[in-house]
């Protein structure tokens, strides 16, 4: 499995669209080092909110079409044909996609974060700064496994519309339940009830800001976040796996 | 003789549109395959060849009717002994041939340590020596071929599943890729090949299964088959001649 992960990685990596993404990505943390220059009092806080935001971005992107166009990819090129005729268990093989998603998303935040850190060394807590990284990293991975379930059933474009859909709404529960409270909306109750158990709550995680960064952090806060973003990775991991242990290959 | 694969009664329809009727595509299909036999699968383009080699790599699922393994043995346990050559294969070009086989090594489940010494006697066998540190895109079609004989060769199966290994081959290529399926028939491996090319199946097989939309028309040995014939070319003209007059 470890062999698959590294092959898949090495793949994704030589890819254009990967190197793109880490061109971009560094250029526009070096365009909030100059944006910060426009204000006097708040520099530091413009470089680590558009810094942050585009680590969030940048890994969004790679899980969104990795996640999306990797079985895709080996299904069309017929490379899947010869890994299944091997003797390992197809989630083993969902599982390998999953580690590659890993592996090139902690590449990518770790060679971003340190050089946004170099910008913002003296005004952020470490260990906050660590934390907000981290929930970056675990809030990619809970999209990649939702896009890796999806792709088992749906093609790449639509599964990259749904997931960054999915994206979306992760982050508008709050006001999607605040607008139906204040509008009275019928059946209001099931629906708060729908969004909170199917949907993971980045909303309540948003720690790409300075002021998560430039205060100590709360563990407790920490943990659950953790925790909460790794039950979803699980259940859509195991829920992709499930799928594609039913998946006939055409 | 013991069998190593029997496949009793399957039917496969696929469904091209959801509102469309399913299509059959193998209908009602048994066979069996013994030890050491070189066995060629033929019939025209959308007969249910390759549907039928992907039904017994669980690639797909049939919708009715049982595949058995040597000694009932499960999924994975057989596919330990299996070894498969898909059509047309695309591997991962940025891998050397011998970075490409240590893969399928280490996925067949095999021990790091032995590796080295397997892949010599394997790449001596296809004769890719030469070419086990260049990368795979900068390998000829027939290189490919052959490097993916040797990637379903690696793992010592005891049965190999080849689908059209020599379609889209120049005849230097082919006669190379028939010379390595040979020396295979000497080791005493079992073969089920599909090919389109009669030529080479009568060269290499002793049984000959035939398919045509999805039933077994033919199943037996090579020379019965043609007995009455100049080669196998003719008596599949005759057969399918036949075929066609008994139809209309």
């Amino acid at each position: 499995m470890m062999n698959l992960t590294f092959v898949n990685t090495q793949e994704w990596i030589r890819l254009k669209f990967f190197q793109t993404v880490i061109y971009l990505s560094f250029v526009f943390i070096l365009f909030s080092y100059l944006l910060s220059s426009l204000s006097f009092s708040e520099n530091q806080r413009l470089i680590v909110d558009f810094g942050l935001a585009g680590v969030e971005i940048s890994s969004l992107f790679v899980s969104i079409f990795f996640s999306s166009y990797v079985l895709h990819k080996e299904i069309e090129r017929k490379t899947i044909l010869v890994i299944l005729s091997r003797p390992i268990p197809r989630w083993k093989i969902m599982i390998s996609y999953f580690l590659s998603l890993t592996l090139l998303n902690t590449l990518l935040i770790t060679v971003l974060s340190v050089t946004l850190l170099a910008f913002v060394f003296k005004s952020v807590q470490i260990d906050s700064y660590i934390f907000s990284i981290l929930n970056i990293l675990l809030k990619s991975l809970v999209i990649g496994s939702i896009g890796l379930f999806i792709s088992n059933v749906a093609r790449p474009l639509f599964t990259v519309v749904l997931v960054f859909s999915y994206w979306l709404l992760a982050y508008s529960v709050d006001d999607i339940q605040y607008f139906a409270k204040k509008n009275q909306m019928i059946d209001g109750e099931w629906l708060n009830y729908f969004l909170n158990y199917t949907v993971p709550h980045f909303y309540e995680f948003n720690w790409k800001t300075y002021a998560f960064v430039k205060s100590p952090a709360i563990l407790k806060e920490v943990l659950w976040s953790i925790i909460h973003l790794c039950l979803w990775i699980v259940f859509w991991l195991y829920s992709a796996s499930y799928l594609f242990k039913r998946k006939q290959i055409v | 003789m013991s069998s190593i694969l029997e496949v009793s009664h399957i039917s496969k329809s696929f469904q091209t549109d959801f509102y469309k009727k399913p299509v059959k595509v193998l209908n009602d299909m048994s066979f069996k395959i013994h030890k050491s036999e070189f066995i060629g699968l033929i019939g025209p383009n959308g007969a249910g060849k390759t549907t039928t080699i992907k039904c017994l790599l669980n690639f797909i699922f049939p919708d009715s009717g049982k595949i058995t393994f040597e000694n009932d043995l499960d999924q994975l346990s057989w596919k330990k002994k299996l070894g498969y050559l898909p059509e047309r294969p695309y591997f991962q070009e940025f891998l050397t041939g011998l970075e490409f086989l240590q893969l399928h090594w280490s996925l067949a489940g095999q021990k790091k340590i032995d590796f080295i010494l397997r892949a010599d006697e394997v790449l001596k066998m296809v004769n890719l020596e030469h070419a086990k540190n260049k990368k795979l895109k900068d390998y000829s079609k027939g290189m490919l071929q052959r490097i993916g004989i040797a990637q379903a060769i690696i793992a010592y199966p005891s049965f190999l599943i080849l689908d059209e290994p020599m379609s889209g081959l120049d005849p230097d290529g082919r006669i190379l890729i028939k010379d390595i399926l040979k020396k295979l028939k000497q080791n005493q491996l079992s073969v089920l090949m599909s090919s389109h090319l009669l030529e080479d199946i009568e060269e290499l097989c002793e049984k000959i299964i035939i398919i045509h939309a999805g039933e077994i028309l033919f199943s037996g040995l090579t020379s019965d088959f043609k007995k009455n014939y100049k080669n196998l070319e003719e008596a599949y003209r005759a057969f399918k001649k036949d075929l066609i007059g008994h139809q209309s």
